[in-house]
């Protein structure tokens, strides 16, 4: 038996209005199309976008008979601005970890600036990782790939463009120091999906 | 423009009572026990305690201040291993408005013919309604609650 806390912090700034971004996680349609990363697939998902609605995932690497299964209870949405959620990841029927995920969204010049923080507890990951191991699977998908393919419709920029004059931000965001916050620099490209 | 902002924190607070690890995670997972010890001060006008504990399960449970604003505890047990951990998620509500989500973590470990308790809070404050300093005092009284209770032999 073990639990593990963590937690981190992901800033991104695209080049669509706070509506569209929010749109992008609202609207099943348009988050089938970017909240899986990679190589893995989503075999099963249900959309309930509502404070109280929700969502059952179940995904695994491409080619496999995917066995992770999250389950997202939506609890405080305000539109264009904010979605705060918990989840639970199970691997296999077994539990994994306990999640709470905040999305904020705000104006940022003619775009929006996006931080995505994630706090979460992992539980048993030795006996995870072993289990994981004998199966012959990787780690479960890291926020910090997905948020990489994330919003494929929508034009995005290099977050170190940010803080521009006229590109203040609106999002107030306060971090104890036990998170960690992660600001990269990669060159995202996000061209128009076909 | 509204305001809108989150304030993200995480506090732990560890404890020994002098008790089990049974009795002490008995405490948590009885109903009769748990409402014993788990409420606001003795001056607040309290709602009843329910308490479904199971994975999946809810408790809910309110007061506040006589003509004051009420504080509403909505929680969802995630994860329960007896006598070891419980994980819940839990929403605070003063009146109507949504003042914070959080994930809590509460661990049981033998400490010599007593218990140690490590209770993690990992939470989003919303909109200033709310202290992550605030919510660590108050879950300090209930853990202090939690141990008169057990000297007391009511839990």
């Amino acid at each position: 038996m073990s639990v593990r806390h963590g937690s981190f912090t992901l800033t991104r700034r695209y080049d669509a209005t706070p509506a569209r971004v929010f749109a992008a996680w609202a609207i099943p349609e348009q988050r089938s199309r970017w909240n899986v990363h990679g190589s893995w697939t989503v075999t099963e998902q249900t959309f309930d976008f509502r404070e109280g609605g929700e969502e059952v995932k179940r995904f695994g690497p491409a080619g496999s008979d995917p066995v992770h299964v999250a389950r997202t209870r939506y609890a405080d949405i305000v539109p264009d601005r904010r979605i705060v959620m918990s989840s639970t990841t199970r691997d296999r029927e077994v539990l994994t970890s306990v999640t709470l995920l905040t999305v904020q969204i705000g104006p940022d010049g003619s775009g929006s600036q996006l931080v995505l923080t994630y706090q979460a507890v992992m539980l048993d990951e030795g006996d995870r990782i072993r289990t994981a191991r004998k199966a012959g699977l990787r780690s479960s998908p890291s926020w910090a790939r997905r948020s990489s393919t994330l919003l494929p419709r929508l034009r995005g920029r290099c977050p170190r463009h940010r803080g521009r004059r006229g590109h203040e931000s609106h999002i107030t965001t306060t971090h104890d120091p036990s998170v960690r916050v992660r600001r990269r620099h990669l060159p995202i490209r996000m061209g128009r999906a076909t | 423009m509204t305001e809108r902002s989150v304030r993200h924190a995480k506090f732990t607070i560890e404890r020994i009572y002098p008790a089990a690890r049974e009795r002490v995670f008995g405490a948590f997972a009885d109903p009769r026990s748990k409402a014993k010890w788990f409420v606001g001060p003795d001056n607040w006008d309290k709602s009843d305690h329910t308490l479904d504990f199971r994975v999946g399960g809810k408790e809910t449970v309110s007061g506040g201040p006589p003509g004051g604003a009420v504080h509403y505890y909505n929680a969802t047990y995630q994860d329960i291993v007896p006598n070891e951990r419980i994980v819940t998620t839990y929403e605070m509500h003063l009146d109507k408005t949504r003042i914070s989500v959080s994930l809590a973590t509460v661990e049981f470990k033998a400490a010599g013919s007593g218990t140690k308790l490590i209770l993690t809070e990992q939470g989003a404050f919303l909109d200033d309604f709310d202290k992550p300093e605030l919510r660590e005092e108050g879950t300090r009284g209930l853990l202090d609650q939690l141990g008169a209770a057990l000297e007391k032999g009511v839990v």
